[in-house]
């Protein structure tokens, strides 16, 4: 429970009071929304974004009464809750065994993590037991994604393999060598490789006499953190880079989103793109919402100007309320679309400066 | 010659097993056939030998949609690489390309579902096949224990793509069933090869108990003792679970459980670590089975009744397919039934709920049934059947279905049920009988099915005075010695420690 508790009340702490419980639950489970993904971004909560994926509203609701019931967080107004001071305290004391969390990044990588992990996990088990001279094992993973990009990949003679094992032995050891002991360990034992499959998470979390819940999120921060280096330093990660980099630098576009991002890179207008793709309006600006956030080389100018973003930035810097409706107030000639691209550009480079 | 001669080429194994060879003949020479062959006895290298033989292709009707996956990776590691599954997981672009390059497949593994998309089956007929398999095929009856409606269109579907050879297949069928798939696929003059359910290496015993914690004594006694590997099914997914959190708190190690609840990641781990001996026991709901080949399965207690003899004599067909010794174990106790009983009375849509997808349409205006039959808060084998029978009275897509049409449909569907509860509920009254009877389980087992009695008796079942203390002698394996990562890792990577 506690690592619930340690997370939600973290988000409660950092958004103080701005959003409803219904909003905290959307960012854990890591739903697909703009205000979801602009929300993680503006309160810099990234690292919380789909930590929960799976959690189901009751269960989530429940946690939410918990910590109620133990006078950890109290009601500001109806299904807004803020941090009491013994919440306070609790997040103090439980900081140090939960470092792991600051190394999640659940909003840049939840949508890519498991396609990467399936490469890596594979290419490793076929690696290994070729190493072995084992040339007949049974793989860990079916999906056919995976099992292409490792087939293209794999090294053909054996020289080729020792070479490239010892690289990315290195690579790994490297990473893993900065990451928390517990979770290095979780991620080497769930490797499948020569004589070895690898465990489940239940297997591991009954070796730690830990959580599932616990095991799966320092597992995903080490994986984050090997994300996180490849794309720091993809010249010291030759091998892994290889195998996932693709999927590390493209940018977490929905797929629809990223179709409409190619037609607009093609000089298609808002309107031609609709009748294209047979969108509706407020689809078309959801769209163009998440790319304005996701895509650094994008520019809103064509849809405001330098002037009036910059007005919209200086009010809600003053105001840091992360909330559409005041900023809509104080400038009525703006539109929603127009406010909300700007935030969406301002909430990226925040996220940006508290990432580095 | 010639056929010993491709298995020696494909398998590198010198003889046929039983009924392998006549039924490769058979199809050789044009005829279809229905093989019931028991679980284990090499049913796949027939209609692989076959296709290789007759330089052809395959459809392969399943009805195991989530397994299928492990047949393909059989058949790939068998040497088969030019095959694929077609159904619901794969995603629309790898489906897309997949459908594309359908000549270039040897071997395609379907659903009965997914072969009623107008698209999947327009690709289905523009490439020629030579084998048609059907394998599961008692689906095909209501009389079987597991009746897919959708397997009723398959003669139909046959037609269309030229009547290719088929190849019904099943592992257990009473002769009732055995009628109906001759008949619904439309197999003319067809050759039929049933071998007996026997599987002789197999000890059968029955414990009855009347307390649940003495059940689960024994069950653990057992697993203590008895020579493994082996397998523990249970009815429910809750059950699994909670028997391996028992066994764990004993000190028990290398057990896990497996149902279809888990992650496809997480579920493919514990069956590879089984069959790569790392783990000794597997507790699992009757998920876990298919598409596991692993010969050496020394035991298989069933720690609930399973809900007929059918499903039973497969269960326990996992065990010895080394043709070694073996024991098949069932740990009975009076409420094992209540869940199958209680499945069969929900599995189907009640009146209730008849009336509800068939109400006046103006109660409900602008949905069409089949929106309906979502609502409907059914099974999904009740929302299959339901909309197997609309589908085929031409009304699952309407909105406005008239008065008469509606009534009578009503009355179709609701005797339909409850000739099929009462089915179900009959079988599930045979294992009862069964479990009960003092007699010999293994000749009750072989009449269930038309058989003849066997004479042998010795090593044969409770009933028969056999002694499950032969089957003791649990080896204490030595646990994977715990490595630091660091140097876990440098072994995974032939790294010098």
């Amino acid at each position: 429970m506690d690592i619930y508790f340690a997370i939600i009340m973290d988000i409660l702490r950092k958004v103080d009071g701005s959003r409803k419980c219904s909003g905290i639950y959307y960012i854990v489970t890591g739903k697909k929304t703009s205000q979801s993904l602009s929300d993680s971004q503006w309160f810099e909560i990234e690292q919380y974004y789909a930590s929960l994926k799976g959690l189901t509203l009751d269960d989530f609701n429940s946690i939410i009464d918990q910590l109620y019931t133990e006078e950890l967080i109290m009601p500001k107004e109806n299904n807004v809750f803020v941090v009491t001071k013994k919440g306070e305290e609790f997040l103090e004391e439980t900081k140090d065994r939960y470092l792991f969390i600051g190394k999640l990044n659940g909003l840049k990588y939840a949508a890519i993590e498991h396609k990467c992990w399936q490469i890596i996990t594979l290419f490793v088990q076929s690696l290994s037991n070729s190493l072995y001279n084992n040339f007949d094992f049974s793989p860990v993973i079916r999906e056919s994604e995976a099992a292409e990009k490792v087939k293209i990949l794999f090294p053909r003679s054996e020289q080729q393999r020792n070479h490239i094992a010892s690289l990315l032995y290195n690579e790994l050891n490297t990473v893993l060598q900065t990451c928390d002991p517990g979770g290095a360990e979780i991620f080497v034992k769930k490797l499948s490789g020569y004589k070895r499959i690898g465990n489940t998470f239940e297997q591991s979390a009954r070796e730690w006499g830990s959580t599932r819940t616990e095991t799966v999120l320092r597992f995903r921060s080490v994986l984050h953190q090997i994300f996180k280096s490849i794309r720091e330093q993809p010249e010291r990660h030759l091998v892994l880079n290889s195998l996932i980099g693709d999927f590390i630098v493209v940018p977490a576009l929905t797929k629809s989103a990223l179709q409409t991002y190619h037609l607009l890179k093609k000089e298609k207008d808002i309107k031609e793109i609709m009748k294209i793709r047979n969108l509706k309006l407020s689809t078309m600006e959801d769209h163009l919402v998440e790319i304005a956030r996701e895509i650094p080389e994008f520019s809103i100018h064509p849809y405001i100007s330098e002037e009036e973003k910059e007005r919209v930035i200086l009010f809600y810097n003053k105001t840091k309320k992360f909330k559409l409706r005041p900023i809509k107030e104080a400038f009525p000639h703006l539109t929603y679309l127009q406010i909300r691209l700007v935030l969406a550009k301002e909430g990226g480079k925040n996220a940006v400066g508290s990432g580095a | 010659m010639q056929l010993e001669a491709a298995l020696k080429q494909y398998y590198g194994f010198d003889d046929f097993r039983p009924g392998q060879k006549e039924i490769l003949e058979d199809i050789l020479s044009g005829h279809d056939v229905l093989g019931m062959l028991p679980t284990g006895t090499g049913k796949t290298l027939i209609y692989q030998l076959a296709t290789v033989l007759l330089k052809g292709r395959a459809l392969i009707v399943s009805p195991l949609v989530s397994l299928m996956q492990d047949q393909v990776d059989q058949f790939k590691q068998t040497g088969f690489k030019r095959t694929v599954a077609l159904n619901s997981f794969l995603d629309h672009s790898d489906k897309q390309s997949v459908l594309n390059h359908l000549k270039d497949y040897q071997f395609v593994f379907v659903s009965p579902e997914i072969m009623q998309n107008k698209y999947i089956r327009s690709a289905l007929l523009s490439v020629n096949w030579s084998l048609f398999v059907v394998d599961e095929a008692h689906c095909i009856s209501q009389w079987g224990h597991e009746f897919r409606p959708y397997y009723l269109d398959l003669a139909f579907i046959r037609k269309k793509l030229g009547n290719p050879v088929c190849l019904a297949l099943t592992a257990t069928a009473a002769v009732k069933v055995q009628e109906d798939i001759l008949k619904y696929l439309e197999m003319k003059d067809a050759k039929v090869h049933i071998h007996s359910v026997n599987r002789p290496n197999i000890s059968i015993f029955v414990e009855s108990f009347s307390d649940v914690e003495q059940k689960l004594d024994r069950a653990l006694e057992l697993i203590t003792e008895l020579k493994g590997p082996g397998i523990v099914y249970t009815n429910t997914r809750r059950g699994a679970e909670q028997l391996v959190t028992v066994l764990h708190e004993r000190g028990i190690q290398d057990v896990s459980y497996y149902h279809g609840g888990m992650d496809q990641d997480e579920r493919l781990l514990v069956q590879k670590q089984f069959l790569n001996s790392q783990l000794q026991l597997i507790v699992c709901t009757n998920a876990f089975g298919m598409g596991i080949n692993k010969p050496d399965i020394r035991f298989v207690i069933h720690y609930n009744a399973p809900a007929n003899v059918e499903g039973y004599v497969q269960e326990i067909g996992r065990a010895g397919r080394d043709l070694q010794p073996s024991a098949a174990i069932l740990l009975y106790h009076p409420s094992d039934l209540e869940i199958p009983f209680h499945f069969i009375e929900n599995e189907l849509p009640d009146d209730n709920q008849i009336d509800y997808i068939l109400s006046d349409y103006d109660v409900l205006a602008e949905q069409t049934l089949s929106e309906r039959l979502q609502l409907a808060g059914i099974s999904e084998t009740g929302q299959r059947f339901m909309e197997y029978h609309l589908n085929n009275s031409g009304v699952l897509y309407e909105k406005c279905v008239p008065e008469v049409k509606r009534e009578s449909l009503k009355k179709i569907l609701k005797k339909k049920i409850e000739e099929r509860k009462r089915e179900k509920l009959n079988s599930l009254r045979m294992i009862e009988k069964w479990i009960m009877d003092e007699g010999c389980k293994r000749s009750m087992m072989l009449k269930y099915f038309g058989e003849e009695e066997i004479a042998e008796k010795d090593y044969c079942c409770s009933g028969c005075q056999d002694e499950l203390t032969r089957f003791y002698g649990k080896e204490e394996k030595e646990t994977h010695i715990y490595q630091v990562w660091e140097d876990e890792l440098k072994r995974l990577f032939r790294q010098e420690v």
